[in-house]
């Protein structure tokens, strides 16, 4: 193998590509990465057997070929180079690269050691809007769970149906979901479990120029947007039926500034945890108190408030929710103490926030 | 003794602070009751004083599985002992009087026993149901002076027994030393109805001759060790330099040689601060069996009775501890840590059951399974809960976890159970709930 390319192309490839190299790696060559030469272009390619990123850029191929290489040490090697341009070359069993200045010979790890990974052709959804999609992830992944014992829920649901799509997460404390517009190809399962990490490494491919392409096979998700592709290993087993969780009957809609709420919840966060709400005609009082650290109330005017009612959330998830919604004025829709509370837009209904209170026992 | 082992008690004697040229010395009474359930069944049953009395738990007939709690002295003289299996009291006094334990009884006069502790300092430590450990200087230095000190702490646990037998009818053995470790070993001497004091001064003299087992912490197996180093007393354990005892038992062996020594660093009076509850279990013990049925229903009984004390003591548990005994000898326990705090028995029990049914699986009993244990660890307070969305969709057990434990408070434990439940735990210690 013989090539010259940009250096900022092939770092900036090599870097992502490193995210997924795991520092705990089963097998040593799945430390490396490994580049491959496909016609006038070079792939770079990661994985860990869960998720795999395969990344392409344009480059002038003297001589075909391929290599596999320690990540991270590539990955250092190409940031600190100064020249623009950059010289690989492939002898024996190194690799050696040339910047016009500075010439490293680095060793590589044998490339057929690199697993085989799985094609993933069959389209499951075309061209989605790249910054809606992202935009959708970001909203449903901080409601997934991050405990590997419930790995189904360290997944994000894709609901699949004609022309839409719902994203739906949840770690059963609290669910987010959100609909979007796409075109779906006609496909046999309605639905996919994505798992949570791939998704969060998805949500860095800003180049939101470009759409995004969706293809699956047996067990196996891969998302293409233009010369990079991730591939992920679907989650098994049965998501929980995330429409019976949607609370139908409520008592009362409450209306609030999205801004003004998110920064006293987070201002009361400061002191607990958990954060007691006092809905009365015209307010929402925010009451947080720690007995060893003390205590802090702020008020916070809301529409719509029909009569009183008091209940405790989690800060954190009450943050994560408000700060997902799209526009200026939330709507959150109360039954009751013990039963969820709905938060959405006031303007648009494609994204819906579900939030488990906190029961406070009464002293004595 | 050795002159080595008296060195090294003059040495600690030194080092103490305590000795009488510094100030500061602290005198501590510890408190321990006579033939505690057995007494306390003496006094509200006439029927059974003068006679060998011996108090089980045991889950039902007082033939086959067992264990003693406690025996009057009368029971002792046939060589019945606490901790003893049912069968073999049996065989050493077959004519005592054999009677279920009856926890909640006890408890209320254990806080009896407190209050009156309580009347001479709020130093006090709960140090199991029948001993109490009191911090006792400043009413001793009040009364007796520095110089007085000893018989004024003399004389407050002479009047601490008199107000427990005119108020309670009970008989305690006292005992007085500088330090909880002393007054413990003090009270030992003289049993049943003693008074001992131990002060600094007369401690190398009274500590050195006696068996190293003497010391709280050192059990059999400790004594095993001991003996195979040839060290017998603990004069002999004082003069072993320290170094030798911390390479061989570790942090213990520091503590132990101290101990050797009369030295107890602990406080009387902050164990309720420091004490926070790890864990909750109860276990029961029978005669022996394979039945995966029978053992999910124990399990199942095991599980109701800790949630219930979780409940009421307001704690969330997240790991799941079964204990197993195969046969007499061979016993071991496996844990699993859940996805979510709970206090419902349902969880735990689908738990505790994974685990049976894991090592059952394995196939590794080589004889019947004898006691089976649950307890549950990992906890947080309950006061707040997040509930879940499943919670919300299916909250029966909940519910109706809330009312049994209402039923339960108002009209008694055995108000309600469940119908699985009723035959083999009627009669069992297992739901009594202090």
């Amino acid at each position: 193998m013989k090539i010259k390319c940009v250096r900022d192309d092939i770092s900036a490839a090599v870097q992502a590509a490193q995210r997924v190299v795991s520092s705990r790696a089963i097998m040593p060559v799945l430390t490396g990465v490994i580049l491959k030469t496909v016609a006038e272009n070079i792939q770079v390619l990661a994985t860990d057997l869960e998720i795999s990123i395969n990344i392409g850029f344009a480059a002038s191929v003297e001589e075909p070929g391929q290599v596999v290489i320690n990540a991270r040490l590539l990955g250092d090697v190409l940031k600190n180079l100064s020249a623009e341009a950059v010289y690989l070359e492939k002898n024996g069993n190194d690799l050696e690269i040339n910047d016009g200045k500075a010439v490293f010979k680095l060793r590589t790890m044998p490339a057929e050691d690199f697993p085989i990974l799985p094609d993933v052709e069959e389209p499951l959804i075309q061209e989605l809007e790249s910054r809606a999609f992202i935009n959708a992830i970001s909203q449903v992944k901080n409601a997934a769970s991050r405990d590997e014992r419930r790995i189904i829920l360290t997944g994000i649901l894709f609901d699949l149906r004609e022309n839409g799509l719902t994203l739906v997460g949840t770690d059963s404390y609290r669910l987010a979901m959100r609909e979007l517009a796409a075109r779906t190809v006609e496909i046999q399962e309605k639905s996919i479990i994505v798992p949570g990490h791939a998704l969060q490494e998805l949500s860095r491919w800003g180049d939101y120029q470009k759409s995004l392409d969706v293809y699956k096979s047996e067990g196996q998700v891969r998302f293409v947007q233009g010369n990079r592709s991730l591939t992920a290993r679907l989650i098994e087993g049965r998501f929980p039926n995330y429409a019976d969780f949607v609370p139908k009957q409520v008592q009362m809609t409450v209306r609030f500034a999205r801004e003004e709420m998110e920064a006293a919840v987070r201002r009361m966060s400061l002191v607990a945890p958990t954060i007691v709400m006092k809905v009365d005609e015209k307010n929402i009082t925010l009451e947080s108190n720690a007995s060893e650290v003390g205590e802090a109330r702020e008020i916070v005017a809301v529409q719509g408030a029909g009569r009183e009612m008091e209940m405790a959330f989690n800060a954190d998830y009450l943050r994560d929710g408000i700060g997902a919604i799209d526009g200026e004025q939330v709507e959150m829709l109360l039954t009751d103490a013990e039963k969820p509370a709905l938060m959405k837009s006031t303007e648009r209904d494609d994204y819906k926030y579900v939030i488990m209170p906190v029961r406070i026992k009464k002293q004595g | 003794m050795s002159n080595y082992a008296r060195h090294g008690l003059m040495q600690a004697a030194d080092l103490k602070p305590g000795t009488p040229e510094r100030p500061g010395e602290r005198c501590v009474v510890h408190l321990d009751m006579d033939a505690y359930f057995a007494s306390v069944e003496q006094r509200d049953i006439p029927m059974y004083r003068g006679k060998p009395l011996i108090v089980c738990h045991t889950a039902s007939d007082f033939r086959s599985h067992g264990i003693v709690a406690t025996c009057s002295y009368e029971a002792r003289r046939w060589g019945v002992k606490t901790g003893m299996s049912v069968w073999e009291a049996r065989s050493r006094c077959p004519h005592g009087v054999y009677v279920h334990a009856n926890i909640s009884k006890y408890l209320y006069n254990t806080r009896r026993i407190v209050d009156i502790c309580r009347s001479y300092t709020p130093l006090t430590d709960v140090f199991s149901i029948d001993e109490v450990f009191l911090d006792v200087t400043t009413p001793a230095l009040e009364s007796g002076g520095r110089e007085g000190q000893w018989e004024a702490a003399l004389d407050i646990g002479s009047r601490l027994k008199g107000d427990i037998r005119r108020q309670l009818g009970l008989s305690t053995s006292v005992g007085v030393g500088p330090n909880r470790l002393v007054a413990k070993m003090a009270g030992e001497f003289e049993k049943p109805d003693g008074l001992t004091l131990v002060t600094p001064d007369q401690l190398p003299e009274i500590l050195a001759p006696l068996p190293v087992d003497k010391i709280v912490g050192i059990g059999r197996r400790m004594k095993r060790n001991f003996d195979a180093m040839g060290v017998q007393t603990i004069g002999e354990l004082a003069g072993t330099p320290r170094g030798i005892l911390q390479r061989r038992f570790g942090v213990v062996g520091t503590l132990l040689h101290q101990a050797s020594l009369g030295v107890d660093q602990g406080r009387v009076g902050y164990c309720d601060e420091e004490d926070t509850v790890k864990s909750f279990g109860h276990s029961l013990a029978m005669s022996g069996t394979t039945d995966l049925d029978l053992l999910r229903n124990i399990i199942l009984g095991l599980s109701e009775a800790v949630t219930r004390r979780m409940r009421r003591d307001g704690y969330l548990g997240r790991t799941v501890n079964l204990r197993l005994r195969i046969g007499y000898a061979m016993g071991y326990s496996r844990a699993e840590t859940m996805e979510d705090y709970t206090d419902l028995p349902s969880r735990i029990h689908r738990a505790a059951c994974r685990l049976l049914e894991r090592e059952a699986s394995l196939g590794v009993w080589p004889e019947k399974i004898t006691c089976v244990g649950v307890s549950v660890s990992s906890l947080k307070p309950s006061r707040e809960r997040q509930l879940s969305l499943q919670d919300w969709r299916d909250p029966r057990e909940m519910r109706i976890t809330e009312v049994q434990d209402r039923l339960k408070d108002k009209y008694g434990d055995g108000v309600i159970m469940r119908a699985s439940l009723k035959e083999k735990f009627a009669l069992s210690g297992m739901n009594l709930i202090r």
